[in-house]
């Protein structure tokens, strides 16, 4: 009994946080570049599940194919975003809450009006449920774990070998020298915000066919990021990974030895603690 | 001259007006109705609902030609508030309503705290609230004025479970999975007592944060325990089918009920029929045994007017701005809420699921709480059966 | 000493203003709009102790969670130890201040936008303690129903119960202007601008030798206590709290009616208070549409006036100067140039 619930806690941690990390590394990638806290992140995750509902269920489209319509889409989203107003107010932090503020309430009001007041959720392509050593895996979870394993190394991939990768890296460090170097800051700031929401639109398409998207999730998912964010480090995707991961298991693994609010507690308290101790995050660089 | 011609033409002109009073008091007057619940964030929906069936109530009373209160007619119209599950806002939309726009009745807020905090602003004002919610404290001797007009699932348990009983006598241990919040605390107070004259034990009662979608880690706490029967009441339907689908995946073999206008098409979406043999539940297949003509018209108007997916919640708040209406015009005044809230009190009335009526005198210490009927039904083969009508009566 | 004309009319002005709130209870008896006021009133000294910790550079998303703190133990000490609530107020903003100096020692060492995601945590911690823990005490998810109306027992006389919303006017403004007072003095004194120093360049303050979390937690401390002593205010005049009353979107609220004030000047937490009261009586008639056109002016406002209302004021003063011809220049603290994390 022990040893399936055990199993079974792993791999659902690990799947929970891969679903976290897509969400955090969009999140850290934005402020990381544009030096704001992106309150509306978790409103894009909430959006790549409906819309990825509305093209596979009500338009009956192939899921993966709904998939690669929504990402895109929304990435589009992400850069009109910055484009008309994070750019706007570049540089005051302050406004920049509110704005994200502002845009979270318009955003879940409006998906709210838009694709109604039901939970919408849509078949996994991957059926059937595996069983190892007597723990339950059920398919449709164990096959996001590849897609989410994809996109993150196409990012690290990304951000490590190509020029517009690097030009991200030499914005986050130093923004001055990045300009003096050439880098057009503007563009720079947009390819964050596409690739930051097509990850968190990713995550809530992914998600949806395994729970259920309703136009509140945005919420709970944005703080599930903040607290990876603040643990792993910002700035910081190797960072962001492993806390991801580390929030992962203490989800799993908290509810089945404590109990739902406990468990909730538990994550609060470990990012109190770490910063405690290493006030940039476990991987984070110094700023 | 010209001055007393003038002064004749506005003497007549008078009289003219004065005459034609008998006739302008026929007009109709506008009678305002307050309504506070959650319009936006995650209780949403359930303020949302509540508000189409008061609007469906108002579309009929007005389309009739208003209430008939001693030959003045009068057109209904509902101002709705916001209070975004928030008692302060809640409180902040009472005042707005009473002491602004003069409201005399006013359906909210739905949930228990909410409930309390509308009353502590109506109560002294002598207005009639209608609410849900569960918890003790929300009804009351001291509270005459504040109703519930809603048998939620709490109000369900004290007739249902002894059906479950009977019907599956090998239930010894019961789990609940609840959501932390008032709902889910005011369920297991009202409802644990219940268990030992049945027989039961509670095996396992576990809270969730509302918004939790992943079941498995809590699950893997109450499964073991091996409970007979898990009962999710009071859930949202998507929540159920999450758990429901997670409790079958991971073997669970027991029986699983939830109550609480838990609608069948969400829970068909999102569960696989599988896992979904054998759940009992007051989701009903419509149209279908054991339902009145009225609650299928009722539901074929609401999903014509407003679409997927059907909430049971909107009849509640339908009937309720009804009765209040029969009320009114029964006194025949709109501002003798004193007299019209004993009306209110005493009454049968013939709603959509047949006579309703208020008790729970011995809960609550006065009849406040409605009863109506309800259809349980087991789903067999990815469908619900409705199984037996059963009345929801709280002593 | 030479008469200042310009401080003398500004004197003025705020006692005229000050009177004439005094006096409003005795003509406006709509109890409606007294409540209004009363709720502006603790939003202003709410945003005020907000603004303050954010003097030093920090942010609290975690603000309403000392409100609660306040609310929840004033209504613990009236109702079931039977404390007189004018020793409870007070009483629940010490224990607010406590609790913030505590959890403002362990975190306040981090800086910005880490500081601002460790406020949601504290937030979310809160909920659920209050919710799930000491439920004999706090309530549990029902919270405290019925906490009692402050009284006012003085010798020889009838006890006096705040039973109409007129003491409670009189309570709420006094408790604002207090408020407003003490924080201004802070402020304006050698320790404000320490504060205001950290927050501009607090590597350079750490390099002439100052204790960066001492002044830090000092500040946190402060606004918290303020916090505190308005949550036993809104226990007492709520009559009923709950866990649902302290949530993240109370913080965001405080927090909004900040900056849309204007962060770099004083009166910021006043205008903007008042100005998002008097909206969001305006969006009640937008029904079910009320909190998707609060977001669109939520965006449109930051995106017009980025440094708030009174962030204004320095655009204004030019024409104000050309109209009334008068020959002194301000010095106007314009605020932040954008955040280093």
């Amino acid at each position: 009994m022990i040893l399936e619930t055990v199993i079974q806690s792993v791999f659902n941690g690990i799947m929970l946080a891969l679903v976290y990390i897509l969400i955090a590394l969009g999140l850290t990638l934005v402020f990381g570049i544009m030096r704001v806290l992106h309150f509306a992140h978790g409103e894009v995750y909430m959006l790549g599940g409906m819309l990825t509902f509305y093209f596979a269920s009500v338009l009956g489209l192939n899921y993966f194919l709904a998939l690669m319509i929504s990402i895109p889409l929304l990435a589009l989203f992400g850069i009109l975003l910055e484009r008309f107003f994070f750019r706007p107010i570049r540089g005051n932090f302050d406004a920049a809450l509110v704005l994200g503020l502002g845009l979270l309430l318009t955003l879940q009001s409006s998906a709210l009006i838009i694709f109604g007041i039901e939970d919408k959720s849509h078949p996994s392509p991957f059926q059937g449920i595996l069983h190892l050593f007597g723990a339950t895996l059920s398919m449709e979870r164990l096959g996001i774990v590849p897609i989410a394993v994809g996109l993150i190394i196409a990012l690290l991939l990304f951000v490590e070998k190509t020029k517009p990768g690097k030009a991200m890296r030499a914005v986050a460090q130093d923004l001055e020298a990045a300009q003096l170097m050439g880098i057009d800051v503007d563009r720079i700031s947009a390819l964050a915000m596409a690739i930051g929401s097509a990850l968190a639109a990713a995550a809530g398409g992914l998600i949806m066919p395994i729970f259920v998207t309703e136009a509140s999730i945005g919420g709970p998912a944005l703080l599930k990021a903040f607290v990876i964010i603040v643990v792993g480090g910002m700035g910081s995707i190797g960072g962001v990974v492993f806390a991801g991961l580390i929030l992962g298991f203490i989800d799993s693994f908290g509810a089945v030895l404590f109990g739902g609010p406990i468990a909730s507690i538990l994550g609060f308290l470990l990012l109190i603690a770490v910063i405690m101790v290493k006030p940039t995050g476990l991987m984070g660089h110094g700023e | 001259m010209r001055k007393w011609g003038l002064v004749l033409c506005c003497v007549v002109v008078m009289l003219g007006v004065v005459s034609l009073n008998p006739l302008l008091a026929q007009a109709p007057k506008e009678l305002k109705i307050g309504f506070i619940a959650p319009l936006s964030g995650p209780a949403a929906p359930w303020g949302i609902t509540w508000l189409r069936g008061v609007e469906m109530a108002i579309k009929d009373i007005n389309g009739a030609g208003g209430m008939n209160v001693k030959g003045q007619a009068y057109l209904l119209k509902v101002i709705s508030e916001d209070d975004k599950y928030n008692p302060a806002l809640t409180t902040n939309a009472a005042h707005r309503l009473i002491d602004e726009h003069g409201v005399k009745f006013i359906h909210g807020s739905i949930t228990s705290p909410g409930a309390i905090a509308t009353s502590t602003v109506s109560e002294p004002a002598k207005v009639i609230i209608m609410v849900g919610g569960a918890a003790k404290n929300r009804l009351g001797p001291e509270k005459p004025f504040t109703f519930c007009i809603h048998v939620g699932h709490s109000e369900q348990a004290f007739t249902a479970y002894p059906w479950v009983a009977k019907a599956f006598p090998k239930i010894k241990t019961v789990a609940s999975i609840q959501p932390n919040d008032e709902t889910g605390q005011a369920y297991v107070e009202m409802v644990t007592p219940l268990y030992s004259g049945l027989g039961w034990t509670s095996a396992s009662v576990e809270y969730y944060e509302r918004g939790t979608k992943d079941f498995y880690p809590l699950l893997g706490k109450v499964l073991p325990k091996n409970p007979d029967f898990v009962n999710l009441s009071g859930n949202p339907a998507g929540t159920i089918g999450l758990i429901v689908k997670q409790a079958r995946e991971l073997g669970y073999k027991g029986v699983m009920m939830a109550t609480g206008a838990i609608d069948a098409d969400t829970l068909m979406k999102v569960a696989p029929a599988q896992a979904l043999e054998g759940f009992i539940s007051d989701s009903m297949t419509i149209p279908g045994p054991h339902l009145f003509p009225a609650e299928e018209k009722f539901y074929q108007r609401y999903m014509k007017e407003y679409g997927p997916p059907w909430q049971a919640l909107a009849i509640d708040s339908y009937d309720g701005t009804m009765m209040l209406k029969k009320a009114i015009e029964q006194v025949g005044s709109v501002t003798d809420t004193p007299a019209i809230r004993d009306v209110f009190a005493n009454m049968t009335y013939e709603g959509i699921r047949g006579k309703v009526f208020y008790g729970g005198e011995k809960t609550y210490g006065i009849k406040r709480q409605l009863a109506t009927d309800f259809v349980l039904s087991i789903f067999r083969n990815g469908k619900p059966e409705n199984t037996v009508r059963i009345n929801g009566m709280v002593p | 000493m030479p008469r200042n004309n310009k401080s003398f009319n500004k004197n003025l002005a705020l006692v005229v203003a000050l009177a004439l709130l005094f006096v409003i209870p005795s003509w406006m008896k709509n109890k409606y709009y007294l409540h209004v006021a009363i709720t502006i009133f603790f939003s202003i000294g709410l945003a005020a102790s907000l603004r303050f910790i954010m003097n030093t550079g920090q942010i609290s998303l975690a603000h309403a969670a000392f409100v609660g703190i306040g609310a929840y133990f004033s209504a613990v000490l009236v109702k079931k130890l039977g404390f007189s609530f004018w020793l409870a107020m007070p009483m629940a903003g010490m224990i607010s201040a406590f609790v913030g100096a505590l959890i403002g020692y362990c975190t306040l060492r981090i800086k910005g936008v880490y500081f601002i995601l460790v406020t949601f945590g504290l937030i979310e911690i809160f909920r659920i303690v209050f919710t799930n823990f000491w439920k004999p005490l706090f309530g549990g998810a029902m919270g405290i129903v019925g906490v009692p109306a402050p009284v006012i027992r003085l010798p020889f006389l009838n006890p006096i119960v705040f039973s109409s919303k007129v003491p409670y006017y009189y309570l709420a403004l006094c408790l604002c202007i207090f408020s407003l007072w003490i924080m201004y003095r802070i402020e304006k004194s050698a320790i404000g601008k320490v504060f205001f120093s950290i927050k501009q360049a607090d590597h350079l303050v750490e390099a002439v030798g100052v204790s960066l979390m001492k002044y830090k937690v000092m500040a946190f401390t402060i606004g918290c206590f303020f916090a505190g002593m308005i949550g036993s205010f809104f226990a007492h005049y709520y009559r009923n709290i709950f866990p649902n009353n302290f949530t993240m979107w109370y913080s965001t609220d405080i927090l909004v009616a900040v900056i849309i004030g204007g962060v770099a000047s004083f009166s910021g937490p006043i205008v903007g208070a008042t100005i998002l009261a008097f909206f969001s009586e305006a969006l009640s008639a937008f029904r079910m549409y009320q909190t998707l056109v609060f977001g669109l002016v939520l965006i449109f406002t930051i995106l017009f006036v980025p440094q708030g209302f009174m962030g204004l004021y320095p655009r204004l003063t030019p024409l104000i100067k050309r109209l009334s011809a008068r020959n002194v220049s301000r010095a106007h603290d314009v605020g932040d140039r954008g955040r280093v994390p």
